[in-house]
């Protein structure tokens, strides 16, 4: 009753104002240019469809040659063992675990964007939906080789899987290492259905254009016999749905659960409650540094001014700089907590990190992601496209550092002063980290070359064209 | 050590007007908060049971006594650290009975020695004089090997559950199911784990392992390795065992003499001959590890620790014992007994107390810190 009079009442209020004048709020447009939507298919279907540019052909070659260092590190790992690298006792995870962490996280953006920016009607995503997801899948799958090589025996790594055996044996489901198995793998597989089930329409595009028989068969095969029909599209846009809403927990809770790897052991430094959210954060700080990096130079390369528009850019960079400044307020945080909770280890362990033996390596991660995306706060900086790659190149150095200053300033200088050691690269860990640069590269190269790069329906409806009204309802 | 209580040191004045001065030292000597209503249990209760608190949930205790199917011994060490001299006999001891291979310099100087047990040693010194060597050095050892942590932190990050706690309390590695994750030796705060990073017994003794191509190593070293215990390949991981090999003949030894005295003595055999459990206890000293059997000065004291009897049991009850990192609540099975120095007032460096010891309290309690230097001085 009591709050019935109330809004009774509200009725004699007066108003605070006499009238509300909306600002005037221009929502900016997602294709520049007034373009068609015959001139999306072209431009999309063209890059796939033209002739095979020099350019790729090099890339393509150099990728190989890059990548032929991963293969040869791991065979010589797998065949002399796990002291090719620059491992040892108190570090006994190394660049591996490094590797590992910094290419899941940058699979992270794909995910964010696909399915949360998603359910968020952030329109502005779908012009860098497919690539970033693309990105995503490629470097789970950089991921996946270090914590799968860096097993002593790797021909056992199976055994990680709860599979019956005669032992009678199972995996032990309280250790971390076993709940990434089990994120890592989930996460992997819904990505790859995500990317795939939202790549069917264009696909059939590709199809129903295709000229050479070969293409006929393989975009054919792929697209499931799509054929545009009205329940085609209703169950297909059910289905993204439920794959977004699926994949959004999935973007929280895998770093959530590689950080686990760390803050569930009892080291000081990592041994926090802070490091979900934070490993959260950076990934998907890293994911954007990553999508920068790749989009922008396709975007020259391709003329794709008019669909990644600066709007995209300054969008990615101002979700960079949130994510930066929340990771730099993660690293305060920990020096305060270290500092507040008193325990004289976990004290030792973070100044350790600042001005200890790796001192260098915090610095360089401090500087990358905490002051470097600052600059994003500038309009003119975030207009300059060269310079926003540089930085992304940077954000993407400082994350691999970040993850570098955890794992190993830790593990070198823990409990008791006596096993305190250092821990430097061999060639075969730099090596084989590079490597992965150029598998990451060949599959990508791939992916622009025989699949449509961005999601053609999706980036249509964005299109005032979309609009029945013209843009011009109320 | 960076003012850490690793070995706990006083001087015997100290030790006069405070026997247990070990229990007032490092962090589960002073954090209240932690320990809540247990706060005035002794050291060796906080280090050695779960202490909860002031929680109002249950906690399982782990205690091996309320375990269902513990075993018939529980297996315990107590190292004293006023009698270690530092020879390093323990290291040779061990390295020889467990196969343990020898790396190398190269792979040493890489961190990658496979010891089982180690002999930390701690300098600390008060005045430097400007001198590139300070002039009143005092050393600490302390033998450090898996110490058998009842709720060790190496066991829950296995993810294949290579490493298990077995029913005597031992922390046993399964060597053919490690998959070398070495998430262990990372979480293992005692840092006592050792990775074979390469197949040591599959090369020639100076050269590293060159894969399957590589040579093999010549069969001279194969014939020294002790027969009771396996070689481990390149890839797991292995520790300490307490001598495993020692305790399971000892144990065999006991059953077979306990059957053998009871046939004589009631002429029953086979089916009808039954043990009692009481009967297959190993006597107290009946086992010796590699590193007890070559003490010296026998500071290394092994045995049951459910036997309150046992050299062992009686030693822990000293009140110089104490666990190292005992606020971890690892609960350590292997605990030493703190050293206790005896200088000379009358030589030139003399010190009311132990460098390391003041060292800790200065870092403990800063506003002691004053006080702590006038007495140098
Ligand atoms: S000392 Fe280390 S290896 Fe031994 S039981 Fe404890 S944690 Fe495990």
């Amino acid at each position: 009753m009591a709050t019935l009079s109330n809004t009774d009442s509200t009725e004699d209020r007066p108003a605070i104002l006499d009238k509300v004048n909306p600002a005037p709020w221009n929502e900016p447009p997602l294709v520049l240019n007034n373009r068609s939507f015959n001139w999306v298919t072209e431009k999309i279907c063209g890059i796939v469809e033209g002739k095979t540019p020099t350019w790729w052909w090099w890339c393509f070659i150099t990728a190989m040659i890059i990548a032929s260092f991963t293969g040869m590190g791991l065979i010589y790992l797998v065949s002399t063992g796990v002291g090719v690298w620059g491992n040892n006792n108190p570090v006994n995870w190394g660049w591996a675990i490094v590797n590992f962490v910094f290419w899941i996280g940058i699979g992270h953006a794909g995910t964010l964007i696909s399915a949360i920016l998603c359910l968020l009607k952030q329109k502005w995503r779908t012009s860098i939906n497919r690539g970033s997801e693309a990105m995503t899948v490629f470097a789970v799958m950089c991921a996946g080789i270090f914590p799968l090589f860096h097993v002593g025996r790797v021909w056992f790594a199976w055994w990680l899987f709860p599979l019956p055996n005669a032992n009678a044996i199972w995996p032990n489901f309280r250790s971390p290492l076993e709940w990434d198995v089990f994120a890592v793998s989930t996460y992997f597989t819904v990505s790859i259905l995500f990317w795939y089930m939202g790549m069917i329409p264009d696909l059939a595009v590709l199809r129903d254009r295709a000229k050479e028989t070969w293409r006929k068969y393989f975009y054919g095969f792929l697209a499931m016999g799509w054929r545009n029909a009205n329940n085609h599209w209703r169950n297909f846009e059910m289905a993204y749905l439920l794959l977004a809403g699926l994949s959004t927990p999935l973007v929280l809770s895998v770093h959530t659960i590689v950080s686990f790897d760390f803050a569930v052991a009892n080291l000081p430094g990592w041994h926090t409650t802070i490091f979900p959210p934070y490993f959260v954060a950076g990934a998907i700080f890293s994911g954007f540094g990553m999508v920068l990096t790749l989009l922008l130079p396709l975007r020259a390369v391709f003329g794709l001014h008019d669909l990644i528009t600066q709007t995209h850019i300054d969008n990615m960079c101002k979700i960079t700089l949130a994510t930066g400044s929340m990771v730099g307020y993660a690293y305060s945080m920990e020096f305060f907590i270290a500092w507040y909770g008193a325990n004289s280890y976990e004290g030792f362990a973070f100044i350790n990190r600042a001005f200890g033996n790796y001192w260098w390596s915090y610095w360089i991660m401090v500087s990358c992601n905490v002051i470097c995306p600052q600059l994003f706060w500038f309009k003119k900086i975030r207009e300059n496209t060269p310079l926003v790659w540089v930085i992304s190149i940077f954000v993407n150095v400082g994350m691999w550092f970040e993850r570098f200053v955890i794992a190993n300033t830790t593990l070198s200088r823990d409990f008791l002063p006596s096993s305190w050691g250092y821990y430097s690269p061999t060639v075969v860990d730099i090596f084989t980290f590079f490597g992965t640069f150029g598998f990451f590269s060949i599959l990508f190269l791939l992916f622009l070359r025989f699949l449509p790069l961005m999601p053609l329906a999706e980036v249509k409806s964005v299109m005032p064209q979309a609009d029945p009204h013209g843009g011009k309802h109320s | 050590m960076e003012g850490r209580a690793i070995v706990r040191e006083a001087n015997a004045d100290e030790y006069k007007s405070d026997t247990s001065f070990a229990h007032h030292m490092g962090a589960e000597s002073h954090s209240p908060p932690i320990y809540g209503k247990d706060l005035d249990k002794d050291l060796v209760f906080k280090s050695q049971t779960t202490p909860r608190g002031n929680s109002s949930y249950e906690h399982p205790d782990h205690n091996y006594e309320k375990s269902e199917e513990h075993g018939l011994h529980q297996w315990g060490m107590s190292i004293d650290l006023n009698q270690c001299t530092g020879c390093s006999a323990c290291v040779v001891a061990c390295q020889s009975e467990n196969n343990i291979p020898v790396v190398g310099k190269d792979q040493v100087l890489r961190g990658r020695e496979m010891h089982w047990i180690r002999l930390d040693r701690y300098f600390s010194s008060t005045q430097r004089d400007g001198a590139e060597l300070p002039s009143d050095v005092q050393v600490s050892f302390q033998g450090v090997a898996c110490m058998h942590c009842e709720t060790a932190p190496c066991e829950t990050v296995c993810p294949v559950n290579a490493t298990v706690h077995d029913e005597e309390g031992l922390n046993a590695m399964a060597y053919n199911r490690c998959v070398g994750t070495r998430y262990c030796a990372n979480n293992c705060p005692y840092k006592v784990r050792r990775f074979n990073f390469f197949d040591w017994n599959k090369r020639k003794t100076d050269e590293v392992y060159k894969g399957p191509l590589g040579e093999e190593n010549d069969p001279v070293s194969a014939m020294g390795k002790n027969p009771d215990v396996t070689v481990r390949m390149r890839g797991v991981m292995e520790k300490c065992t307490y001598c495993t090999q020692r305790i399971q003949e000892s144990k065999i030894r006991s059953k077979v003499k306990a059957q053998r005295s009871k046939t004589l003595d009631t002429g029953k055999d086979g089916k009808d001959l039954v043990l009692d459990r009481s009967e297959l206890k190993v006597a107290d000293g009946g086992i010796q590890t590699a590193c007890q059997q070559v003490c010296p000065t026998d500071a290394i004291v092994f045995g049951d620790i459910s036997d309150p009897e046992s050299e062992v049991s009686k030693l822990k009850t000293n009140p110089r014992d104490y666990s190292v990192l005992g606020y971890l609540s690892t609960r350590p099975r292997t605990t030493f007994l703190a050293k206790v120095r005896n200088p000379n007032p009358h030589m030139p460096d003399h010190a009311v107390s132990p460098h390391s010891a003041r060292e800790y309290h200065d870092k403990a309690h800063p506003s002691h810190h004053d006080e702590g230097h006038s007495s140098q001085h």
